[in-house]
C-alpha cells in the first residue's frame, strides 16, 4: 500500500471511529428519553453531525475519477464501394477513413472504412 | 447498567451548560468570519486551485510521457529524448504587434507558418524514418501536451500568485475560470489518444464532408497541405477542398479558396464552408446549422482570406455548421457527428438546388483537422 492509500485507510478509520462515538452518547436522546425542547435540538444535532460523518466518509471512500483509465469502444463501419454490403469491427492501429480494406465477400468489390467513431456512454450522453 | 449511568448524567450536566456554551460559539464564529471572512475565503478557494493543479500536473506529466513513448514508438530513442522533449514542450509563440494593425494578417501567417515547419521538422529530426502522415500525427500530439503544459503554467502561476500575495482578486480570477480549464484540459487528455492513435477527431467534420463528396475523383495540391478534387453534383461543377489527410493537418482552405476564385476570375455562384462549431449547453451534438459567413476558426488567418476574396468578387458564402461540446472538438468522432455529417451532405445539395442552377461553378470548403480521415 502507497503513502496516499495509507493516508486514506486512516482517514476511514478516523471517520468511522467518530461516527461510532457520537451514535453511542446520543443513543439515550433520539431513542429513550421524553421529547422537548432541548431534547428536539440535541437529536437535531445529533442527525446533523451523523449525516456529516457520513458524508465525509463518502467523500474519502469515493475514488477520483481518472480519465487516463477511462477506456473507449471505437468502432470501424466498412461499406462495399459498389453493393450495399456493410459490417463493422473494432478500430485498429492505422486505420483511417476511406482506407481500402480488402475485398466484398458478397459481390467482389472494394471495401473501405466509412466511418471510425467512439462509443459515448449512456451516462456522458445524459450528462449534456 | 453502569455505562447508562454514566452517560445519563454527562449528558444532564451538558444539557445545562450548553445554553451559554452555545452562545459563546456564536459570538465567536460570527467575529471570527466577520474578521476573517475573506481570508477564510481565500484559504478555501486556494484549496480548490490546489487540488485542480495537481490534476493539471498529472495530466501535464501523462503528455509528456505519451510523446516520449509515440516517438520511441517509430524507432528513435537516443538520450537526448527526453531533454528535447521538454524543450519543445516549453515553446512560445509570440504573437504581432498590433499598435500598427496594417499587415498584421500576412505577419500572423507568417509566425503561424515558421511555427508550423519549426515543429515539424523538430519531429523530423527525432523520427526521420517516420513518412508524412506520422509526422503530422506526431506533431498533433505535440501540440496537446503542449497545451496541456501551457494550462499547468499559468494555473501555477495564479496560484502561486495569490498565496504570496493572498489577494482575494487575483485567487478569484482562475477560480472563476477553473471549471472551463479542466474540461479543456480533459479534452486534450483524451485528444492524445486519438492522435496517437491516427483517429478521426470531432473537429474533423468538415474534412469528412469533403472526403465523402470527392472519394474516387482525381485530386490535386491547391495550397500546403491542402487538396482540391473537381466533383459534378447534379449538373453543377464543384470545387471541393480539404486538408491533405490522413495525417493529422487542417491545411491552407483559406488560401485555396483563394486560388480557386482567382483562377476562374470569381466566375463562382456560391461559397460552402462545412466545419465543426462549438454548441451551447443543452444543444444536441451532431446537430446541424446553417448561416451565412466564413465557417473557419483558429487564428483567423484564413477567414480573413475567404471574407476578402469572397467581397471583392461578390461571391455569397453559406456556412454549414455542426455542433459539438468543447470535449468532442478533439478527442475521438462520436457517432452523432458521424450521422451530423451525413445530414451536413444533404444540406449541402439543397442548398445548391435551391440557390444555383446547371453549369455554376461552386466551392465546398470541408475545414477543420483531418487527422484519420483520407480523400
Amino acid at each position: 500500500m502507497g503513502e496516499k492509500g495509507k493516508t486514506r485507510g486512516a482517514q476511514i478509520l478516523l471517520a468511522i471511529i467518530v461516527l461510532i462515538m457520537l451514535t453511542v452518547f446520543f443513543w439515550e436522546d433520539i431513542f429513550h428519553k421524553v421529547p422537548s425542547m432541548e431534547n428536539i435540538f440535541l437529536i437535531a444535532l445529533s442527525i446533523g453531525t451523523i449525516l456529516l460523518s457520513l458524508y465525509y466518509l463518502l467523500q474519502v471512500i469515493k475514488k477520483p475519477s481518472d480519465i487516463f483509465l477511462e477506456s473507449q469502444k471505437v468502432s470501424c463501419v466498412i461499406r462495399c464501394v459498389s453493393c450495399d454490403y456493410v459490417s463493422t469491427r473494432e478500430f485498429e492501429k492505422g486505420d483511417f477513413v476511406l482506407k481500402e480494406v480488402g475485398t466484398c465477400p458478397r459481390c467482389g468489390g472494394n471495401l473501405i472504412i466509412y466511418s471510425i467513431f467512439r462509443d459515448v456512454k449512456e451516462k456522458e450522453r445524459r450528462s449534456e | 447498567m453502569f455505562m447508562g449511568a454514566l452517560i445519563g448524567s454527562i449528558q444532564q450536566e451538558a444539557a445545562q451548560d450548553f445554553g451559554w456554551i452555545f452562545q459563546v460559539i456564536w459570538i465567536v464564529v460570527l467575529v471570527v468570519i466577520w474578521i476573517y471572512g475573506q481570508r477564510i475565503q481565500t484559504a478555501l478557494m486556494l484549496r480548490e486551485i490546489e487540488g485542480s493543479l495537481r490534476k493539471l500536473k498529472v495530466m501535464r506529466d501523462k503528455g509528456r510521457q505519451i510523446v516520449i513513448s509515440a516517438i520511441k514508438e517509430l524507432g528513435k530513442s537516443s538520450e537526448d529524448l527526453a531533454a528535447r522533449v521538454d524543450r519543445i514542450l516549453e515553446h512560445i509563440d509570440i504573437e504581432p504587434v498590433t499598435l500598427d494593425p496594417t499587415g498584421v494578417i500576412k505577419r500572423l501567417e507568417h509566425i503561424i507558418d515558421v511555427r508550423e515547419f519549426r515543429l515539424k521538422d523538430e519531429v523530423k529530426q527525432m523520427v526521420p524514418e517516420a513518412d508524412e502522415t506520422q509526422i503530422n500525427n506526431l506533431t498533433n500530439v505535440l501540440e496537446a501536451a503542449m497545451a496541456l503544459n501551457q494550462f499547468y503554467k499559468i494555473v501555477r502561476h495564479y496560484y502561486l500568485m495569490g498565496k504570496k500575495t493572498l489577494s482575494f482578486y487575483i485567487i478569484l480570477q482562475i477560480q472563476m475560470l477553473l471549471p472551463l480549464i479542466m474540461r479543456e484540459s480533459e479534452a486534450f487528455v483524451r485528444a492524445l489518444g486519438a492522435f496517437t492513435l491516427g483517429q478521426p477527431i470531432g473537429d474533423g467534420a468538415g474534412a469528412l464532408v469533403a472526403a465523402r463528396l470527392m472519394y474516387g475523383k482525381t485530386k490535386r495540391i491547391i495550397a500546403p497541405s491542402t487538396v482540391v478534387s473537381e466533383v459534378d453534383i447534379d449538373g453543377r461543377r464543384a470545387y471541393v477542398i480539404k486538408a491533405k489527410g490522413p495525417g493529422g493537418n487542417v491545411g491552407k482552405p483559406g488560401e485555396a479558396i483563394k486560388q480557386i476564385l482567382e483562377g476562374v476570375n470569381g466566375n463562382i455562384a456560391l461559397i460552402i464552408m462545412v466545419d465543426a462549431a462549438q454548441k451551447f449547453e443543452g444543444e444536441k451534438t451532431g446537430e446541424v446549422v446553417e448561416g451565412v459567413g466564413a465557417a473557419i476558426g483558429g487564428p483567423g488567418v484564413d477567414k480573413y482570406k475567404v471574407e476578402e476574396i469572397a467581397a471583392k468578387y461578390g461571391v455569397p458564402f453559406y456556412a454549414i455548421l455542426i455542433k459539438e461540446g468543447i470535449e468532442d472538438v478533439i478527442s475521438t468522432m462520436r457517432k452523432e457527428i458521424v450521422d451530423g455529417v451525413e445530414d451536413a451532405i444533404g444540406r449541402i445539395k439543397r442548398i445548391i438546388h435551391e440557390n444555383t442552377k446547371e453549369g455554376d461553378k461552386i466551392v465546398i470548403a470541408g475545414i477543420g483537422n483531418t487527422i484519420g480521415i483520407a480523400q
